[in-house]
């Protein structure tokens, strides 16, 4: 049963979580919760720095147009010709790996998420688990980077690549 | 009996997951399973112009053409679904 009651379908969405950007998060949560709207069953299989949006505190998720060409980072506040310059266009690569950038242009993204009336990421994934949406850690890439058990959010399951490919045939997947 | 749902000012995915609780809702405090639902929404996100006829389809529920209005002040979008064969 799905968390709206229905009968499970035999429709489901796996997603393959690599990365752990903020922005990559998100997409990955917009998914699985619009998925199980749509009453599909699904998993988040998290491995590698996608495990970081398994962690109790997502704080540390971050964005970063460094090595990110195609980031467009625009000002969310400001008079209208400013919020109009894409920053990552106008400025040399190495700005952003000065201190405090990756700060401040996760910090635009907030922002701007926040103004489009998008969710705060953890209230987001608080939604998908509460829809039912099955989140997996890999097993070995939580060892291969020294993570604790405790590191993770209640309900997290580990299993490695061999559990993931048993139920995957029959599934749509994503990697992201 | 119509109820409406404003989800105006929120952002892909919540149209369609507030959609999806209310009509779950509805489901429950209905008299009986074939008694036919009918929903208003509200919404501001334009994705929603695609996604929430798409969600319909899938959840075999008839929505209108969606209509520009105004709720209390804010221009937003109005569609109506229903678990009916028509509207």
């Amino acid at each position: 049963m799905t968390a709206f009651g229905e009968q499970a379908s035999h429709s489901q969405l796996s997603i393959i979580q690599a990365q752990g950007t903020l922005d990559w998060a998100y997409a990955c949560f917009i998914l699985a919760s619009t998925a199980v709207a749509m009453d599909k069953e699904v998993e988040v299989f998290a491995t590698f720095y996608g495990l970081s949006i398994l962690e109790k505190d997502l704080s540390r998720l971050k964005i970063t147009p460094l090595a990110n060409p195609a980031m467009r980072l625009k000002s969310p506040v400001g008079p209208d010709w400013v919020r109009q310059i894409d920053w990552n266009r106008v400025l040399p690569g190495f700005t952003w790996t000065l201190p405090g950038m990756s700060r401040l242009a996760t910090a635009a993204f907030k922002k701007q998420l926040q103004k489009q009336g998008q969710m705060p990421i953890d209230e987001l994934r608080a939604l998908c688990v509460e829809l039912g949406v099955k989140l997996t850690a890999c097993q070995m890439t939580v060892e291969l980077l020294n993570y604790r058990p405790e590191d993770f959010i209640d309900g997290v399951e580990f299993a490695g690549a061999a559990s993931y490919f048993a139920v995957s045939p029959q599934q749509q997947s994503l990697f992201i | 009996m119509k109820t409406t749902l404003n989800t105006i000012g929120l952002a892909c995915p919540m149209p369609v997951i507030k959609i999806k609780k209310q009509l779950f809702e509805l489901k429950q405090q209905s008299s009986s399973p074939e008694a036919s639902i009918v929903l208003e929404v509200l919404f501001s996100d334009k994705g929603g112009l695609r996604d929430i006829p798409a969600f319909c389809q899938q959840a075999k529920m008839v929505c209108s053409a969606p209509e520009e209005t105004v709720f209390e002040g804010k221009p937003c979008f109005k569609v109506i679904l229903s678990s009916g064969e028509t509207l």
